[in-house]
């Protein structure tokens, strides 16, 4: 089991663009010549306003869209096309409804080709942390929209990626699911520690998860903040003065200027 | 509880239809040749009509045929129902298997690759839009009268849904699951056993059924131009004689025939459809449309069967 060992590795974006033609005929740069170092083990949330480019910068580093200019490689090798190496949890629901959940969470293993036993093995291991042990038989159809996200994490997971890609994963989750898948994720990367990039629009979230946010505008990196509050965070870290300072600025940059304007008065 | 009272429902518009039936033998006393009523009642066609069937009998199993020289007889009928039953069912059954997988894969090509794509798409729209009763005379003269000749048309009918089916199913799959498994590790074969097939398939059901319909109307078409058995030909050949009452009763047992293919093909998709939501209220909603098709052939494939 992958558990304690960490298998991850660096990503690094070197001048990125990716251009889209509009249905209008008139070019888009969604991901405009972006550069960044990301630190195996990293935990990095990916944060902007919707139309920022964030999603189509973290499908180039699924390899599911294609780099028009510049380079990403992880561990020092270019990247090219989908790979195990590089997982992916997706906003929308992705689990395959076809398969009972061990099904879906073996499938990973299965396609690279692991043994019965231990591919079973991993993938309980996995069901397991993100509590889902007794659902093992069940059909997607019989879960509710937080435990399909449980079960997409745990497949993701048992496939002990380098590098763990999350698309606004939580995004469409009540409050209180999200907050326990948040639990459960930390958990999971506590345990293997993969390199993280976490795309959220969510800027509470950003500050409970990760190690280093960035920020993204009109398909650039407009600021880079390292977040160095205490683990375990609990909800009352957000009270927290660097958390408070970060939160200011992020708004800041999500267009939210009369907010902290108000604030700023009252003190 | 409302499913049994809809399947009540629907035995008494069945009954009904029957008695309707009955009283129209009744009152329409419109003859084809003298003897033959146009509406032949069910005491005629249950008796006097079921044992004329003796007729396509060729003889065996201690039943002589009726060229031996035998009578008619039930015993006759029977065999010769199952007898010609069997012919039909295996150039149907043939042509279903290579037309399904034909059209399947044909299919699967389109969104194969870019070159498979070019190779198929277009020849396979372009064949899809022959109509197919007016291609029977073609397959006759290259196939003559034989078993490929027929399997080859039930399966080039059968193929041109399932392509079509196919095309539709792959196109309406979630990009998502493709996207999900190949970011797990699964190679492109891998991704279209384990993701299209089964995500297609509810969608291609309808294509199944309508797939085998249509074999039923081939595989009778095909026979109307001159095999020697089949109940396709038994059709035929009482058409010549103004046999109303063993073409009506022949078309029952076609309508038996494909009734039993639908719950068949129900019967079979049911363990792949289990994980869809809602799954256990499904309705077989094809089964009317296509049963009607093999009657509604028959006018047009008779003339150009005269014309030979």
């Amino acid at each position: 089991m992958a558990s304690g060992v960490s298998t991850a590795a660096g990503l690094r974006l070197d001048h990125v663009s990716r251009t889209f033609r509009r249905s209008g005929g008139d070019l888009v740069r969604a991901v405009d010549d972006v550069s960044i170092d990301i630190p195996a083990q990293q935990f990095v949330c990916l944060i902007g306003p919707s139309g920022c480019g964030k999603s189509t910068l973290l499908q180039m580093l699924a390899g599911l869209q294609p780099i028009n200019s510049g380079e990403i490689s992880m561990g020092g090798q270019p990247i090219a096309g989908p790979s195990p190496e590089r997982g992916l949890v997706f906003q929308r629901d992705s689990v395959f409804p076809w398969m009972r959940v061990i099904d879906n969470a073996v499938y990973g293993l299965a396609s690279r080709g692991v043994d019965k036993q231990t591919r079973l093995a991993t993938a309980r291991h996995y069901l397991g942390l993100v509590g889902l042990a007794q659902w093992e038989r069940s059909w997607p159809r019989e879960l509710s929209g937080g435990m399909l996200k449980r079960v997409a994490v745990a497949t993701v997971f048992a496939n002990a990626p380098k590098v763990l890609l999350l698309d606004e994963p939580f995004g469409a989750l009540d409050y209180v699911t999200r907050l326990q898948l948040q639990r459960v994720l930390l958990n999971l990367w506590g345990e293997s520690r993969p390199t993280v990039v976490f795309v959220t629009h969510d800027v509470d979230e950003a500050l409970l998860m990760s190690d280093r946010i960035l920020v993204m505008k009109g398909g650039r990196v407009v600021d880079d903040r390292q977040v160095s509050l205490a683990r375990p965070r609990v909800v009352e870290s957000l009270a927290l003065a660097e958390a408070v300072a970060h939160k200011e600025a992020l708004l800041l940059h999500l267009g939210l200027q009369d907010l902290v304007d108000e604030r700023l008065a009252r003190v | 509880m409302s499913s049994r009272v809809s399947r009540l429902t629907s035995v008494g518009v069945l009954l009904g239809l029957a008695i309707a039936w009955q009283i129209a033998s009744v009152l329409i006393t419109a003859e084809s040749v003298p003897g033959e009523p146009m509406v032949p009642g069910w005491q005629m066609l249950f008796t006097q009509t079921f044992m004329m069937l003796s007729d396509y009998w060729l003889g065996g199993f201690g039943v002589a045929g009726i060229a031996q020289g035998g009578d008619r007889t039930y015993a006759g009928a029977i065999l010769a129902v199952l007898s010609n039953s069997w012919d039909t069912s295996l150039r149907l059954v043939a042509g279903l298997l290579l037309g399904a997988f034909v059209g399947v894969v044909a299919g699967l090509a389109v969104s194969w690759s870019a070159w498979s794509r070019r190779l198929v798409a277009l020849p396979g729209q372009v064949l899809r839009t022959f109509p197919l009763l007016a291609l029977i005379p073609l397959f006759e003269l290259w196939f003559g009268l034989t078993f490929l000749g027929m399997m080859l048309f039930v399966a080039y009918g059968v193929a041109v849904i399932f392509f079509t089916g196919t095309v539709n199913a792959v196109r309406n799959v979630s990009p998502i699951y493709v996207q999900y498994a190949r970011t797990l590790g699964a190679s492109r074969l891998r991704v279209y056993r384990t993701v299209i097939l089964p995500a297609m398939f509810p969608e291609l059901r309808s294509s199944i059924l309508l797939g085998v319909g249509v074999a039923w109307t081939a595989v009778v078409g095909a026979e109307f131009l001159g095999a020697q058995t089949g109940l396709g030909q038994i059709i035929v050949y009482s058409k010549y004689f103004g046999y109303v009452d063993r073409m009506f009763l022949v078309g029952l047992i076609l309508l038996a025939y494909a009734a039993l293919t639908f719950a068949a093909v129900e019967r079979i998709s049911r363990p792949l459809t289990i994980w869809m939501p809602g799954e256990f209220a499904d309705q077989p909603a094809v089964t009317e449309v296509a049963v009607v098709e093999p009657q509604r052939a028959t006018p047009a494939i008779g003339r150009t069967a005269v014309l030979e």
